[in-house]
């Protein structure tokens, strides 16, 4: 039951600023200390808490505090994502300095999709922490979109190689000079029960062992997914988000 | 045109260790031949441009360092003679497999005039991967875009103007199998100027990190033949033969810079410049390649019926059942046919002379000796193991052999391997000794190792000789089909256990599958004619030696000797009449003179009247089961090394007697 909230954009910032007061020392946010933070006067904040929690996206006491609930997490954690993903883009890939990427990641985080935050994500190459040194959430995969899934448990179709998690050097030299590298669209023409997999790449077939298909996550292509061709199986415990070693 | 290459060969960077003596065509010129290497992927079409560019005269030679065989021929282009070098074929210039490593390790020792990249124009991203890789390194070097007359069967076209273009080299259509093309490649080799290379080639394009770390690396790389862009990329990836030829502090440099673009991409450095190089490839092939709508060929229905497994299993039987079908009864025919030839119209007359006119025992004894040395090498190698490479060949060239390794791959796991090892166990039931070189190609060296001693195990053609002419012949059919099984079910656990035992690790099966194409009749003659002549080359010097040997011994009364200290095995553990020993003995010079020594030891040939239908059964399955023959034994040497040879004889020999015990007790107790 995934409901869609609309949220203003001083509203996402509220819900971001409890966000960083429950991962700081305090532990809860004040009205207070929520004041202090985004400049704005106590008044204010406690109209905003309220209406928060009408929306049920935060349990707020009045003169003790707000946190967040389960749904104002979500919401909060993905706002968080967008800035500290935006920060990175900025600062590495823009260069602009620290201080001026806080500010812009704080406009733009508010009004980029979903959809745009996550290939950007894919594309910098899924960084686990932002310049500052802090930790930028998972993604969220709602479904029916790119659910990394591996390469092994996936029907007849095509799809694209996201990610590669094998840490063998003859298996990544050997993917490397073979071209299957994240970003490739490949099709799985036939699986070999317990055997291998057989996939066409570039107008090639490749036999891959069932332990390297293991070790390739891949999403369903879009066209396929529309058609409804591409079987895409749910994978059991599908890693939504998997670090380098 | 200037060859500035000639001033900086001083010596020989490599010298062949083994030569198979052609006199004339290696004299010397006034000056050196050009030195031109041929590159390229495998099934790109390498050995068929290159046996149409050399003529019969080719050296086998090793890659120092490694046991890889390089293949160098001569040839000529407009009255200048050509050296060429066939190397193995890779898709990368890494050093991921043995072949590879020793590819890259040749390119960097051998300075060349020239090199071919035999491109396959059915795969050209994939092939063009290489070539800019060859382009990235400074090489001088002529595409050869091969396999053009598949282009159409494929529906695709290739504008070859377009290639030269974006590759910045000379490119030509060439159709390797049917000759075309080929003077036209070799000519444009001859021409090619290096010192162009380095400024006008192709060059990649990677991501902004990369290109921000090269930047920085290159103004701190040493002069050399190497292109600095070239050099800092290797750095960059962390290239070990790159990396020893700077300073310290250049390395420390470049690992930070390593780890910053492995931190901001959060991949492995080789991936996020291997996506570079492909991407560069795949912009360049899509340039210049035209796809058409495309409806499967009967080929490709083929190799889908091979790889179908409710269709590839029992292709798999057929084909493998009319292979033995075929060695045993074609190469059966035709070893009685030589055999008879040299004991009818050879051997008379030489002995007779040697009888008269020779005084000595020992020379009479080394000259009969190495007449049988010969005679048999002739009558098993020529029609079993000929019959084989034959069959083998053909295979290849079809394309059929991945399909089976990736077909096996689940049963191959079995084992402890992957499918890639099927290949060379398959090799190892016509002889071990081109099998185990054809573990070459295998990406680890638990594999190899592995799959070494397997194939040591595996019944050879020789052995088969014994099991099918002596056992099923004079014990029964049962007993040999059981030998059969039984060495089967060891191959298997040994491999288990092997695996455990074993240190390192094996990669998993990343396999090309070829296109099924028409075999071509030249290039599968000139392959089974080199690996006839290695074969050969290893083995009749040991059969001549050790027969020579065997010889004097006999003549000694050694054979008698052996007799007695050996009875608690022979007749203890084995159940087996005493005058066995010295056939045991024999047998590890050649699996077949076991079966010979028994006709001689008890004076007969029908052993079902010296012998019960228990001793010959043990007596075959020992013989099947314990030591490599010499030959064998020093291909493992060489291949792996003492140790391994040694272990490997002593486990299979402790094995042997094992199950042969076991065999007889079982039976007695019955």
């Amino acid at each position: 039951m995934s409901q869609k909230y609309e949220l203003s954009p001083s509203e996402e910032e509220y819900l971001e600023a409890i966000y960083t007061k429950q991962e700081g020392e305090e532990g809860s946010a004040t009205t207070r200390n929520l004041a202090e933070c985004l400049g704005v006067k106590d008044a204010s904040v406690t109209e905003m808490l309220k209406k928060l929690s009408e929306k049920g996206l935060i349990d707020y006491t009045p003169y003790h505090g707000a946190t967040l609930t389960e749904a104002g997490l979500k919401i909060a954690t993905k706002v968080k994502r967008k800035h500290r993903l935006l920060e990175y883009f900025l600062v590495n890939v823009c260069g602009i300095d620290k201080q001026e990427s806080h500010k812009e990641a704080c406009e733009i985080e508010h009004v980029i999709s979903d959809k745009a935050i996550d290939t950007l994500s894919a594309q910098l190459g899924h960084p686990s922490t932002c310049p500052g040194g802090r930790i930028i959430p998972e993604g969220e995969y709602p479904e029916g979109e790119s659910e990394l899934v591996k390469l092994s448990d996936v029907g007849k179709g095509a799809y694209m190689i996201r990610f590669l998690t094998s840490r063998e050097p003859e298996t990544i030299s050997r993917l490397c000079s073979l071209g299957l590298l994240p970003g490739l669209t490949v099709k799985v023409l036939r699986k070999i029960s317990k055997g291998p997999l057989i996939i066409e790449m570039k107008d090639t077939q490749i036999a891959l062992g069932r332990d390297v298909a293991e070790s390739l996550l891949v999403s369903p292509e879009e066209k396929e997914r529309e058609k409804g061709k591409g079987k895409k199986k749910r994978a059991k415990g599908a890693p939504s988000h998997v670090t380098a070693s | 045109m200037k060859s500035c290459h000639t001033a900086k060969e001083t010596k020989a960077d490599y010298s062949p260790t083994h030569v198979l003596k052609t006199a004339s065509s290696l004299k010397k010129q006034d000056s050196p031949p050009k030195k031109i290497a041929l590159m390229g992927n495998p099934s790109a079409g390498k050995s068929a441009m290159f046996s149409q560019m050399t003529g019969v005269t080719v050296i086998i030679s090793n890659i120092p360092q490694t046991t890889v065989m390089v293949q160098q021929g001569l040839s000529q282009i407009n009255g200048h003679k050509v050296l060429i070098y066939d190397l193995p074929g890779v898709y990368s210039v890494t050093a991921a497999t043995e072949d590879e490593a020793a590819t890259k390790e040749f390119l960097i020792s051998t300075p060349l005039d020239a090199v071919i990249d035999i491109v396959d124009a059915t795969r050209l991203e994939r092939n063009l991967y290489l070539t800019l890789q060859l382009l990235e390194l400074g090489l001088p070097i002529v595409v050869a875009l091969n396999q053009v007359d598949l282009l159409k069967t494929l529906d695709l076209d290739i504008d070859v103007d377009s290639l030269e273009k974006e590759l910045g080299v000379k490119v030509v259509p060439t159709i390797a199998t049917q000759g075309e093309g080929v003077h036209a490649t070799l000519e444009a080799a001859y021409k090619v100027a290096p010192a162009e290379r380095k400024t006008t080639y192709r060059k990649i394009d990677y991501d902004d990190h990369v290109e921000h770390a090269l930047e920085s690396i290159i103004p701190l790389l040493p002069e050399t033949r190497v292109p600095k862009r070239g050099f800092a990329a290797r750095l960059l990836e962390g290239d070990k033969d790159f990396e020893s030829k700077v300073d310290e502090s250049t390395l420390t440099f470049v690992k930070g810079l390593r780890d910053e673009v492995q931190q901001a991409h959060n991949e492995d450095i080789a991936v996020t410049i291997a996506r570079g190089r492909h991407s560069t490839a795949d912009l360049i092939a899509n340039a210049v390649m035209v796809k058409k709508v495309h409806k499967p060929t009967f080929a490709e229905k083929f190799g889908d019926i091979a790889t179908r497994p409710r269709t590839g299993y029992p292709l798999l039987f057929l084909l493998v059942g009319g292979m033995l079908a075929l060695i045993f009864y074609v190469g059966g025919f035709l070893s009685d046919l030589i055999t008879a030839f040299f004991e009818d119209t050879v051997f008379p007359p030489i002995y007779a002379f040697v009888n008269a006119q020779v005084v000595n025992v020992f020379i009479t004894s080394a000259i009969k000796s190495t007449l049988l040395a010969i005679a048999a090498a002739a009558a098993i190698a020529i029609p079993y193991i000929l019959v084989f490479f034959i069959f083998l060949a053909i295979l290849e060239d079809v394309g059929y052999l991945p399909r089976v390794a990736t077909l096996l791959d689940r049963q191959a796991h079995l084992l402890g391997l992957h499918g890639r090892s099927l290949i060379p166990l398959l090799f190892g039931y016509g002889c071990s000794v081109p099998a185990i070189m054809a573990t070459r190609a295998l990406p680890t060296k638990k594999e190899r190792i592995i799959t070494t001693i397997l194939i040591t195990m595996i019944p050879c053609s020789a052995r088969s000789a014994i099991i099918l002419g002596v056992a099923a012949t004079y014990a029964g059919v049962p007993y040999a089909l059981a030998i059969y099984l039984i060495s089967l079910v060891l191959i298997v656990a040994s491999g288990r256990m092997l695996k455990s035992v074993v240190p390192g690790r094996t990669a998993g099966l990343v396999l090309e599958i070829p296109l099924i194409r028409r075999p071509a009749l030249v290039p599968i003659i000139k392959k089974t004619w080199l690996r006839m002549k290695e074969f050969l080359y290893i083995a009749i010097p040991l059969l001549i030696a050790g027969s020579i040997i065997f010889g004097w011994l006999d003549l000694t009364g050694f054979s008698r000797l052996i007799e007695g200290p050996m009875t608690p095995i022979t007749v203890g553990v084995l159940g087996l009449p005493a005058f066995t020993a010295i056939c045991l003995i024999y047998g590890v010079l050649r699996k077949e003179m076991a079966m010979e020594m028994l006709a001689i030891a008890s004076g007969t040939f029908i052993f079902s009247a010296v012998m019960t239908p228990i001793q010959i059964f043990v007596f075959c399955l020992v013989v099947t089961l314990y030591i490599p023959c010499l030959a064998t034994f020093s291909v493992v040497v060489r291949e792996l090394n003492w140790r391994w040879a040694v272990g490997g004889s002593i486990f299979t020999i402790v094995l042997a007697l094992i199950v042969g015990g076991v065999a007889h007790w079982a039976f007695m107790l019955l």
